[in-house]
């Protein structure tokens, strides 16, 4: 072939390369993907504009932990400072507060407890000052553990293989998220905390804020549900979205991400999934990546966050 | 030799890790490198002994680009292939289990094979066999050597290589990685100089072979069998050219093995997952005679339906040319096309074959109209290399086999322009790149024949002025 040829098939070659590689979609700074347009490269694109939102470990960490782990075996619930007596404070608020908390304790704790020993759900009661846990809930009869300490409550949860935490209790602005075994301090040993949102009460008055606490759980830590979507979530009732094709799953999606996020294009919401042995519940599930295209969180609504690892979060929508 | 094993395996390493800790050089890196290799051959400083080497590590830094992206698989379809092959490790190959990626024995017992050698599904899918399928072009380069030589064939498996399909959307198709190794090396059979017979049984068992590794390569393994079949006949019967020489042995081999090929892959898809590759092949030609009965009576009524239990093989959420690609099989009508009928039907194709054939030239941006005016010419020149070949036999050796190998490419693709409804059947960007197999020689066949009817052009012009004056 004369050399003539070949540095014209060469310039072609390369003219045409310089596209299809994406190097000319990223220079231009193109953000057309939901047309064709001009070639596009995951390497060299992605993290600019979200196109495949590649999976890092946490996201597989998250994918597993939906296909892998069922939740009576990896789930447990802590019920916090759930006290026989409230004393007297120095302000007088205690007295009414004391008949708020009554009222939980015996409509919500309690039957939660005792569906939690139906279900045969490790149990955890932290009685943080020592004051007396209510006798109705028997602490220690049941089996289950009793401590204050975060160490024993730590060894414990590994030796179970437990990996999410539902705290019940009081109050949600104080030893929910302060102690020693509470929220924060679980979360940040790499454990998925959720609050059971009808079964505490934050402590009015307090210097940390009632909403404030929620709003922190929820943006921060694991999220918040209710007693009946445990219930449910433990029965598999609960739905949750998924497929195992990945444009189907962003069109089957389309519709519930409408509802929620009605802003957000489909395409921003790549789904990840793996889940080679799940009994084909659905869920929802967004990589690290696809978050930033998220509107805050608290516009999901009805959705429930369940389980998050760094940044990846698995969502239960209703 | 040394520099050239040294270099490739520098870029490959790199590009693993690289993309595994998703370092933002790395791409660009790759892009550098593969263009300095390009002008290096161009300037004839890379010897052609060395270019399957250079071949080889350009292809498999541009899959590992992608494939080894991140901690985990990437792409769309690849997920449910993950999904299968990690159900075949643990519980073995259970043809029952209803899903239709369970047909490909890739994932039933190459898998669990490599699992087993202690491989697991995730590094086969991120690393083992994008290093497979990065085989392809050196295997074409080796087939297109024997027609025409070592450089011509180098520039055209070139071309193979940077069609975006084979490093972006192929990529996220672990069967069809596979399958389409076997499907070159059938493509190496048509050229080869072998006995009739061996060459037919080859041909067949690596027909088969791909069937067995992904439905639609085995499909197309098919059509091209009993298409080429088709097409050699008619040559035959015509007696020009090449065809003179070809002898009815081997036009009878083909066909037999045509015919078995064709009845080990009904009575396979027939049997296993419970028929559901048939069921896709039914409905697809159902809808293609619906929707041509429908168009020659001018009715709207088309219905194309999908089968359930067919996924939409998107081969991955990535566009070949920056749009979705089309589901393979069965898939609906796209949204954004008008019905058929109320305007020229052409404007009812799936949108990238509307863009092949330039109808959304003027929705295109700037950069999309360059890309598109390139991509027009590498189409023009590809048809007029074929043109020339069909008149300048003798340059080239292409083999009967071979050249009726490029009529069917032909027809599949005018089959998928113009025939309405087909290419939102099946998915037309994939189509395109397997009939590259075949066409991407004729792109190099147009730039010397064109070149050099121009240089000739040029040399008279200037004889003529010289005269004049």
């Amino acid at each position: 072939m004369a050399k003539r040829f070949m540095v014209v098939t060469c310039v072609l070659l390369l003219a045409y390369f310089l596209f299809t590689s994406g190097l000319v979609f990223e220079a231009v700074g193109s953000e057309t993907i939901d047309k064709v347009d001009m070639p596009y490269s995951v390497a060299l694109s992605d993290d600019r504009i979200g196109v495949l939102e590649v999976a890092n470990e946490d996201d597989v960490a998250c994918a597993r932990w939906l296909a892998e782990d069922r939740f009576s075996e990896t789930s447990a619930i802590l019920f916090m400072d759930v006290w026989s007596t409230y004393y007297r404070g120095e302000q007088d608020w205690v007295e009414w507060w004391n008949n708020d908390v009554a009222h939980c304790t015996a409509t919500k704790i309690i039957p939660l407890l005792e569906w939690a020993r139906q279900e045969r759900l490790p149990v955890v009661f932290i009685d943080g000052d020592n004051v007396g846990l209510v006798p109705a809930m028997e602490a220690g009869r049941h089996g289950g553990l009793v401590t204050n300490s975060a160490d024993e409550f730590d060894a414990w949860l590994k030796e179970r293989g437990i990996k999410t935490v539902f705290y019940a209790g009081y109050a949600v602005n104080g030893c929910i998220l302060e102690r020693d075994t509470g929220m924060r301090a679980m979360s940040a040993l790499g454990y998925n905390t959720v609050l059971i949102e009808d079964c505490s009460l934050p402590a009015p008055d307090w210097p940390y804020d009632g909403e404030a606490a929620l709003a922190e759980i929820w943006n921060e830590l694991g999220g918040i549900v209710s007693s009946e979507e445990l219930e449910k979530m433990a029965d598999g009732d609960f739905q949750i979205f998924a497929d195992y094709n990945g444009v189907r799953l962003m069109l089957d999606y389309y519709d519930e991400f409408q509802k929620l996020s009605p802003n957000e294009p489909p395409y921003k919401h790549y789904l990840f999934f793996t889940s080679w042995n799940t009994t084909h519940k659905k869920m929802v599930f967004c990589p690290t990546a696809a978050l930033r295209y998220y509107t805050p969180l608290h516009s999901l609504e009805g959705a429930v966050k369940l389980y998050w690892k760094g940044d990846a979060v698995v969502y239960l929508a209703p | 030799m040394k520099t050239a094993i040294v270099s490739m395996l520098a870029l490959v390493v790199l590009t693993a890790f690289g993309s595994y800790y998703q370092s933002p050089v790395v791409p660009y890196a790759v892009i550098g490198a593969i263009c300095a290799v390009v002008v290096l051959v161009a300037l004839g400083k890379v010897r052609p002994r060395e270019y399957p080497i250079y071949l080889y590590g350009m292809s498999l830094a541009l899959l590992w680009q992608t494939t080894m992206l991140g901690s985990h698989i990437v792409g769309a379809d690849i997920h449910g292939e993950f999904l299968v092959a990690n159900r075949a490790v643990a519980q073995g190959w259970d043809l029952s289990y209803p899903h239709i990626y369970n047909t490909s024995a890739v994932l039933g017992v190459l898998s669990p094979m490599f699992a087993k050698l202690g491989i697991p599904v995730l590094w086969q899918f991120k690393a083992l066999y994008p290093a497979v399928f990065a085989l392809v072009p050196v295997i074409l380069y080796f087939a297109y050597k024997k027609m025409m030589g070592g450089q011509r064939a180098f520039w055209a498996s070139l071309f193979f290589v940077f069609v975006p399909v084979f490093f972006v959307e192929v990529v996220g198709i672990v069967k069809s990685m596979v399958a389409e190794v076997f499907f070159a090396l059938m493509v190496l059979l048509f050229v080869l100089n072998m006995k009739t017979w061996k060459k037919a049984l080859g041909i067949g068992l690596l027909a088969i072979l791909a069937s067995f590794c992904h439905y639609t390569i085995g499909t197309l393994a098919m059509f091209y069998l009993i298409g080429g079949l088709f097409v050699l006949l008619i040559c035959k019967a015509v007696n020009r050219g090449i065809f003179r020489k070809v002898r009815m042995s081997l036009v009878g081999s083909l066909g037999l093995v045509a015919i078995a090929v064709v009845a080990f892959n009904f009575i396979w898809f027939s049997n296993v997952v419970d028929g559901c590759v048939v069921r896709g092949w039914e409905i697809v030609g159902g809808n293609m005679k619906g929707v041509v009965a429908g168009f020659f009576d001018g009715s709207d009524d088309a219905v194309i339906t999908q089968p359930s239990d067919v996924p939409a093989e998107s081969a991955s959420a990535v566009p070949s040319e920056g749009g979705v690609s089309a589901p393979e099989s069965g898939s609906s009508v796209p949204e954004e096309s008008p019905p058929i009928g109320e305007q020229f039907y052409l404007y009812g194709q799936e949108p990238l074959v509307r863009t092949a054939i330039g109808l959304d030239f003027g929705n295109a941006s700037v950069g999309g109209k360059v890309f598109r005016i390139l991509q027009y010419l590498t189409e023009f020149l590809i048809a007029l290399g074929f043109g020339y070949l069909l008149f300048r036999h003798r340059k080239y050796k292409i083999t009967a086999e071979f050249e009726v190998c490029i009529w069917a490419s032909f027809i599949l693709l005018l089959v998928c322009i113009f025939l309405p409804a087909f290419s939102s059947m099946m998915n037309v960007s994939r189509l395109y790149q397997i009939t590259l197999f075949f066409l991407a020689p004729m792109l190099v066949i147009g730039v010397e024949e064109v070149g050099s009817d121009i240089s000739k052009g040029v040399g008279w012009a200037k004889d003529l002025l010289v005269l004049r004056m």
